[in-house]
Order: C-alpha cells, then structure tokens, then sequence
C-alpha cells in the first residue's frame, strides 16, 4: 500500500486519516506535494500499462510467423512453407502500435508536470512548473494531432481535437506565501485540464484496448499452444502454475505422459484458453482501474484549488488494484 | 442504430473466429491453393481489424447501417456453415464474403 508522505509546515492541519489532507489556509504545500506524488504515480503506472501493449502489438509479428507456419506444415499433404504475416499487416500493427505509444508519451508528459508541481511544492525548490505544464498539454495536443494523421480520426480524436492552449504564467512578480499558493493552485488547475482531457480521450476508446486485449491474448495463447504441440517447450512449464495453486508438483516425465496421452494435452490446451480468459479480464480491469484513479486524481485537484480536504485514498485503492493485477499476473 | 463499439466488435469477432478455426481449416485443406485461401482471408481480416483501431467509425446513415446489417449477416452464415460442418471450399467461400463485407462496413463507417 502506498502512502503518500508530505511535509508539515505550520498553518497547515493534517487530518485524522492517514492520506485524508487538509487545504491549508495558507500555502497547501502538504496537498499539492501528495496530489503530485499520487499524480506522478498514476501516469507512471497508466503509462507503463500502455507502453506495455504497444510493444505486445509489435510483437503479433514474431508469434503469428510461428503459429502460421505450424499450421500449415502440420498439414503433410501441404507445401511447408514459411508463413510471414504480410507487409500491409506489418505496417498496420506498427501504425496501431505508434498510435498507442502516443497515448504513453502524453501520460509521461503530464507525470512530468505533476513532478513540476511536486518541485514547486517542495519548500525553497521551485521548479519549471509553466515549462512541464506546457509541455503536458503539448503532449496532450500532439496525441491528438498524431492520431489523426496515421489514423485518419481515432475515436478520442473528435473529443481532444481542439487543442488546450499553453499558459503564459502564473502570477510571477509577487512575493511570499501569497505568490506560492497562487502558482499551486494556477498549476494545478492548468495540470487537471489537461489530465482531464486525456482521460476523457483514453475512456472513449477504452471498448479499442478491450478487443486488443483479446487480441493479445489469442495471438499468444495459440503459440503456447503450438509450441507446446510441436513438443519444444515442456508441458511442465505450463502446468506449472496451476500445480502450484494446488500445492502439486509435476512429474519429472510430465512430457513422456503428455505426448502419450492425448486426454491429457487436450486438457493442458483448456487450461491454457481459460487462462487466456483470465489475462484478457485482468487487462481490462488495469485500463479501466488506470481511469478510475485518473477521476479519483481530478477530484483531488478540485478539492486543492477549492481549498477543502484533499483526499487520496481512491487513488491509492485505484492504483493498489492495478498493482494486485501486475503481481498476479507476475506469480 | 449501431455504434462504433458495435462495429468494430463485429470487425473483430470475424477476425478472431477465422483465427481460431484456422488451425483445423489448415489440417483439413487438401491443396496448397485451400491453405493460401484461407491465410489470406485471416490476413485480411486481420488487416482489417488492425485499421479499423485506429479509425473512429463514428459516420451515420442508412448506407453505414446496411453494411454494418451485411457484415453481420455474413459472419452469421460463416458460423452456421461451421456449426452444420459444411465443406471447407463452402467456408473459405463464405468467409471471404466476410472480408469483402467487412471492407465495405470500414470505408462506409469512416464516412
């Protein structure tokens, strides 16, 4: 479980919950450091989710090669002969792939703002906060503006289409607490903009990344399934999480009984589609978690600028369960 | 009215069928030319799939909801000719049809 840690700076009142903040009357210094920690936290997570995608999508190349040509050359009555996916699909899943690292590189651009935030928040250390800010919407507007030239029109690409216009300042030339608390609550603002954007973007076209993932997870699971077929991987290895759940072991000549039995390959192949079933779920549920911590972020962003408690409990329950859904799929 | 959710499920449940019957269509096809037909099919269909993620498919009227019916209509009867195990020339016939269908339903949803 993640807590986020802040400074406490006098005038500043810290409320019983561990992660339920007060909007301090002066400076919210404490708030603004632990919605930017929570802040650089959910994009970071967001954006590794995706990025992760991306390079799966890349890799349908290297696996469908394998699975295609097994098909085939399993046929004795057919010419065996390599089966590369066509240039057309090379070049469709490097413009999909493309198009979802956008989607990263605007998540990494707005974590980098909330790390301007962050820097300002930080006593004495006042960071570029307008240069990440604009460098934030940037990335928002350029998700938008790439979109449209590979795809023609992505489905967020009408919603995000008119571009967020940079900031020029916020309110530079005062001094003091006065001028601080200002310029946190101005980037803030200007940050939550350009989160909120993104994430309508990303929940519009959320039903994309569903179909993806099963996309994903077909394209994979049917080269588990060849090479378990053609006999180079050890049936051990893929039954060696479902023994494991049950406390079992396998039998050190686990492929002499496999390849004996076809009761038991069969089996092994349902095992693997349901699992399929479950990694497909699991993917969904990130994307969406991902979102739902994005939402949770913007409430704390109104909670700031309106000066009322900040809290970030949801964030952190949003991103607990998307770490729960990377552990397990690590075990 | 369908939405662009709807169509691109559509586009994608045509793909995945053909996905996962190709390895049985592959061990019963009995000439090369079968096992080119059916590669191509699933490499279109993929095609397909893979441009339509990135396209909004958001256009309406009575032409986008016709072909949208006809795709539909197509992997209907592709299914059905596996469920009643026609011939595999009858399927990689049929589903060809779904390609071309599902062509028609991308350009007609992109306006």
């Amino acid at each position: 479980m993640r807590i986020y840690r802040f400074p406490i700076r006098a005038g500043c009142s810290l409320g019983a919950a561990a992660l339920v903040l007060s909007g301090c009357a002066s400076v919210p210094r404490g708030p603004a450091l632990s919605l930017a920690n929570a802040g650089i936290s959910t994009t970071g997570a967001f954006g590794s989710e995706i990025r992760s995608t991306a390079q799966k999508v890349q890799y349908v190349d290297v696996t469908e090669a394998f699975v295609a040509t097994y098909a085939r050359c399993s046929n004795p009555n057919l010419s065996c002969t390599s089966q590369l996916p066509p240039g057309l699909n090379l070049k469709l899943r490097q413009d999909l792939s493309r198009a979802i690292l956008l989607r990263a590189k605007a998540l990494d651009a707005l974590g980098k703002a909330y790390a301007a935030l962050k820097r300002e928040a930080e006593y004495d250390a006042r960071g570029d906060l307008v240069g990440a800010t604009n460098d934030a919407i940037g990335g928002v507007n350029n998700f938008a503006t790439a979109i449209a030239a590979i795809g023609g029109a992505a489905p967020a690409a009408a919603l995000i289409g008119e571009p967020l216009k940079q900031i020029t300042g916020f309110g530079v030339g005062l001094l003091a607490d006065h001028n601080q608390r200002k310029r946190l609550v101005a980037g803030s603002h200007a940050i939550a903009q350009a989160t909120k954007r993104l994430r309508d973007a990303l929940e519009v076209e959320a039903f994309v990344f569903d179909s993806l993932a099963d996309y994903l997870v077909k394209t994979r699971s049917a080269a588990r399934q060849s090479l378990l077929d053609a006999g180079l991987v050890s049936s051990g290895d893929a039954l060696q999480p479902f023994t494991a759940n049950l406390e079992l072991k396998p039998v050190g000549t686990v492929d002499a009984v496999v390849g004996k039995s076809p009761a038991a390959k069969q089996a092994i192949f349902a095992m693997l589609e349901a699992q399929s079933r479950a990694d497909v779920i699991a993917v969904r549920n990130r994307y969406h978690a991902s979102l739902a911590a994005l939402d949770a972020l913007l409430e704390a962003h109104d909670a700031l600028e309106s000066g009322q408690s900040v809290s970030l409990a949801d964030v952190d329950r949003f991103l607990g369960e998307l770490d729960a859904a990377l552990d397990s799929k690590k075990e | 009215m369908s939405t662009a959710k709807e169509r691109l499920d559509a586009i994608y449940e045509a793909y995945s069928q053909a996905y996962d019957r190709r390895s049985a269509d592959m061990a019963a096809a009995t000439s090369d030319a079968q096992a080119n037909k059916i590669q191509a099919n699933l490499n279109r269909l993929e095609a397909h799939y893979l441009d339509a993620s990135t396209e909004a498919l958001d256009a309406n009227g009575q032409a986008v909801e016709d072909a949208y019916d006809d795709a539909v209509a197509a992997q209907e009867k592709v299914d059905r000719a596996y469920e009643q195990a026609k011939g595999l020339a009858e399927k990689i016939r049929l589903v060809g049809s779904v390609v071309g269908k599902i062509g028609d339903l991308i350009d007609k949803a992109n306006g």
